[in-house]
């Protein structure tokens, strides 16, 4: 099976401002305004460098995974995290090239 | 000219004629009426207010014109007209100047893209601004009519104008929407205050308005810094207690209440976000008058 990454979704077109572990993400191709926690704005600031994997995204956020959280608890937490941005029209996925 | 240099009949025959252009800033309205309650809440409301020319430039056009038929006996009624076209249902013609007020926000609110526009009260002091948005019923207006009759400057009530350019607040000064047991609240609060005769058994409940202090009608043209953003909660029996707000959150709560946040796009999100951003954001809970207004001198006092 091919591997997949996320990327920021290419008809977003977001811009974002956090403070003290929340932001507020603005998508100016929907109008719409959202709330997202912290993580979730490393996600984007991440994903709008480059596509990442789950797996890159949780080696790249390694020091703010709590020591006792596996790195199979944390991707799966990644993914939903992930999963809940793609609702919102922020990320998608695609299919890794080969 | 102001309002109140106008004789009673004088302010009559230019409402009845649609020549009364009373300047609002940063807008300029135009209103015609041939109701009686009219011309008494006006001469009381806006005494302090500058009036145009018959002949000036108006933003808006408001009317609020009796209606025919064998009713108009029984129960007088009214409708509100902006710009000529029939708006809102028709209502009592005692609730004249209501419609004005509310046609007034609605103009406002769906023209003023000079500005961004939050559904907030603003009041100033030293300065600085407190910008209070909050949701119908949540005491609201009560607490803006007693701080404005203890040392802040009352700026507006219903409609924050937020300047992109300087991102300074301004208002316009106009008066204070009174609800229900609201009313006797602040008269006994502040007994210098001038409410409009009640209007009792509407859809709202009873409506009252309160004339804007002269001395902050007289400084209208002041906008100021906004310092903090306060959601006020009226709750029976609570204690006076702030509470941080995280930024984010009432980046969210502005967009919400904002009237044209949509229509500025990005700008509009990244206007707000400075906006929380420079401001201490709080939500407030309370039950007194007193200790409301104790509570946010003190907060003032802090910075």
């Amino acid at each position: 099976m091919q591997a997949s990454l996320w990327i920021i979704h290419r008809s977003a077109d977001i811009s974002w401002r956090d403070w003290d572990g929340l932001g507020a993400v603005y998508n100016d191709a929907s109008g719409d305004t959202h709330l997202v926690d912290a993580l979730s704005i490393e996600f984007l600031a991440l994903l709008r460098q480059q596509p990442l994997s789950v797996a890159q995204l949780v080696e790249r956020l390694s020091d703010a995974i709590p020591d006792q959280m596996d790195a199979e608890t944390a991707t799966a937490f990644f993914d939903r995290q992930l999963r809940s941005l793609r609702d919102l029209g922020l990320v998608e996925q695609i299919v890794a090239p080969a | 000219m102001k309002v109140r240099d106008l004789a009673l009949g004088d302010l009559r025959r230019r409402l009845a004629r649609g020549e009364l252009v009373l300047k609002v800033p940063p807008f300029v309205a135009r209103l015609c009426s041939d109701v009686e309650r009219v011309v008494e809440d006006l001469a009381l409301l806006y005494s302090d207010f500058e009036l145009g020319t018959p002949e000036d430039f108006a933003d808006f056009h408001l009317e609020v014109r009796r209606e025919g038929g064998l009713r108009r006996w029984l129960k007088p009624m009214a409708r509100f007209f902006a710009d000529g076209e029939p708006a809102f249902s028709q209502l009592p013609a005692e609730q004249g100047f209501h419609m004005i007020e509310w046609g007034l926000n609605w103009a406002v609110s769906t023209m003023a893209h000079p500005y961004l526009s939050y559904h907030a009260a603003a009041l100033e002091r030293d300065g600085r601004a407190l910008v209070m948005p909050a949701p119908p019923g949540s005491g609201k207006s009560t607490l803006t009519a007693a701080l404005a009759h203890r040392g802040w400057r009352l700026m507006t009530d219903e409609i924050t104008l937020y300047d992109l350019a300087s991102g300074q607040v301004s208002g316009m000064g106009r008066p204070v929407n009174l609800k229900n047991t609201s009313v006797e609240l602040i008269r006994q609060f502040a007994p210098q205050a001038e409410l409009t005769r009640p209007v009792p058994d509407t859809a709202r409940g009873t409506l009252a308005l309160m004339k804007a202090p002269a001395d902050s009608v007289a400084r209208i043209m002041e906008p100021a810094r906004p310092a903090w953003i306060v959601m006020p909660r009226y709750k029976a029996g609570a204690a006076p207690v702030l509470n941080d707000v995280p930024k984010a959150r009432m980046l969210l709560l502005l967009a919400e209440q904002a009237f044209n946040y949509d229509l500025h796009g990005r700008g509009g999100f990244e206007a707000t976000a400075d906006l929380v951003d420079r401001c201490t954001c709080l939500d407030f809970e309370y039950s007194t008058l007193d200790d409301a207004v104790q509570r946010i001198d003190q907060l003032a006092s802090q910075a």
